[in-house]
């Protein structure tokens, strides 16, 4: 990168579920957005752009950024617009580090929008988002998205049912000691086998809930960062990969675009072993078997070994390559806000201020997001201290 | 002092739409409401399609060569809905990505037409890489739903 590029704060709200949420959309906004500025005593004036990432037509509302009035208007501060259906957060925060790195901004704000809080029924509106004629009659919410890799997966890999509910428990123990999170019930590997069967082969708990609650995130130049944080978080690197949209296209047994992405990102940064060269890593799992999918595209190891990755502890908090310290999005999915989350919760941990569930002294960690029908886009950061 | 209280307010969007298919997918489309499933190839790369594309995205070159496949497929993944949401169909239901013929990519449609006893038994009466083929609709319009469901060859 031509400039050096620093996360400097992170404010962040409560999550609940929609049917709790007492807040309004603005409310929420307003609350992360004044938090990322109050911690490092700045001003929204301050800011030379805010990039809002949302997906269009999932709020209610084709173009949200443009009823809230958080993000500087008032200021007359340029306002970007990114969309790239669940990945956005992870664009959005790309956008950010472009405009930085380019020389263009010093300070860059970029918010997450509650992608999700208005919706009274989310598979309904999440299956607008398939192509209209050949796959939406077809009644694919992302539910069943999810879904079809996990069918695939499981059979391709011989993975038990069991092992898939293991994945779900293992984030839904973490999310406990996140006071971030939403669902934060402990589910334990028996629980998420109980719960109803909602798109088979995925449990109630296996899928990430409807939550409501927003992200904030500020971005400087390295003059701005060292002037205004005394813990910034540096991006090491951040790319992006997108591939054909439709559903039918995709073959279900890994991320083979993570994996092409995963490569260009560790050449950029000469990582050559991600298992022993990352202390934190955050993937985009809303659903359990993502988890294991992105383990190995990410190079954590080999092909169809994600599940003895995970039994043998090694991903836990405590283990050698602690995945979703947070519990991830299958615990917390607020929409856009979570894939911005994945950046945010990286960044805190490296800052050494993730509360409840902090790495022991992590250097250098890893942020995924995915997004659009079956994971036509990923994205990927490399952030160190 | 912040008030306790909170109210939502309820709204909708019924928005009507018309796409034009174009060429290619109209020449499938009609093919459909003939009980017909088509394929088109690539003459750069050698790859089929179904459904029939206008243009190879590799290639990036319009395709114009067609062949009329069997109507038979693979099921490369499926999923069943056994929860209800609005507008989207009643439980339980089997939706297959489905690769039909000599076809590079899938197509999304339903599996149905086996025998189950319960709604869970399911799981155990479809397999991936088992061979399905078309159920047609009685009234065709040229439509993906002119094949009501993808049945166990
Ligand atoms: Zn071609």
């Amino acid at each position: 990168m031509k400039h050096r590029v620093a996360i400097i704060s992170v404010g962040n709200t409560e999550y609940t579920s929609l049917r709790r949420e007492t807040r309004s959309k603005a409310e929420l906004a307003f609350a992360a957005i004044k938090e990322a500025l109050d911690e490092v005593r700045i001003s929204i004036e301050d800011i030379d752009a805010c990039v809002f990432t949302s997906v269009d037509g999932f709020e209610g509302n084709v173009r949200p950024a443009r009823v809230l009035e958080s993000f500087g208007q008032a200021h007359n501060v340029p306002l970007i617009d990114v969309n790239t259906g669940g990945s956005a957060g992870g664009s959005g925060v790309k956008e950010a580090v472009h405009l930085i790195s380019a020389g263009i901004y010093e300070l860059v704000l970029v918010y997450g929008s509650p992608t999700f809080n208005e919706v009274v029924d989310n598979q309904q509106v999440l299956n607008t988002a398939s192509p209209p004629i050949f796959e939406k009659p077809f009644g694919l919410g992302a539910a069943h998205m999810g879904s079809l890799y996990g069918a695939r997966y499981m059979r391709e890999y011989n993975l038990t049912a069991r092992e898939l509910a293991q994945v779900a428990a293992k984030n839904h123990k973490a999310a406990v000691s996140n006071p971030f999170a939403h669902i934060r019930a402990g589910y334990t590997t028996e629980e998420v086998l109980n719960s109803p069967m909602v798109a088979w082969p995925l449990h109630l708990y296996e899928i990430c809930p409807v939550s409501s609650g927003a992200v904030a995130m500020l971005f400087a130049s390295e003059e701005k960062a060292k002037e205004l944080c005394d813990t910034p978080v540096w991006v090491e690197a951040m790319s992006s990969i997108a591939d054909t949209f439709l559903s039918g296209y995709k073959v279900y047994k890994d991320f083979e675009n993570l994996k092409i992405l995963a490569q260009r990102i560790y050449k950029e940064v000469g990582i050559k072993k991600p298992r022993e060269e990352l202390d934190v890593v955050e993937i985009f799992n809303p659903f359990a078997p993502f988890e294991l999918l992105a383990y190995e595209a990410l190079g954590f190891c080999e092909e169809g070994q994600g599940v003895n990755l995970m039994k043998e502890g090694a991903t836990e908090i405590d283990g050698d390559i602690p995945c979703n310290p947070s519990g991830g999005v299958l615990c917390t999915n607020s929409g856009i806000s979570a894939s911005v989350t994945r950046h945010a919760e990286v960044a805190l941990q490296l800052m050494g201020k993730a509360e409840g569930r902090q790495v022991k002294s992590p250097e250098r960690g890893l942020a995924h997001s995915w997004g659009g029908n079956d994971g036509q886009f990923h994205t990927v950061a490399i952030l160190s201290r | 002092m912040a008030s306790t209280e909170f109210m939502n307010k309820e709204y909708n969007m019924h928005l009507d739409f018309s796409v034009s298919l174009g060429p290619a997918y109209t020449k499938w489309m009609k093919a459909l409401g003939e009980k017909k499933i088509l394929a088109n190839k690539c003459s750069k790369c050698g790859r089929h399609f179904v459904p029939a594309k206008p243009f190879c995205e590799i290639c990036f070159e319009p395709i114009d060569e067609w062949i009329e496949t069997d109507g038979e497929g693979i099921v490369e993944s499926f999923t069943i809905g056994y929860a209800k949401f609005r507008n989207l169909p009643d439980p339980p239901y089997v939706i297959g990505v489905i690769r039909v013929g000599p076809s590079a990519v899938s197509m999304v449609h339903w599996i149905a037409g086996f025998p189950y006893d319960k709604p869970e038994d399911i799981p155990d009466k479809i397999q991936i890489g088992m061979k399905v083929k078309p159920v047609w609709a009685e009234e065709r319009k040229g439509d993906l739903l002119d094949i009501r469901y993808f049945e166990p060859a």
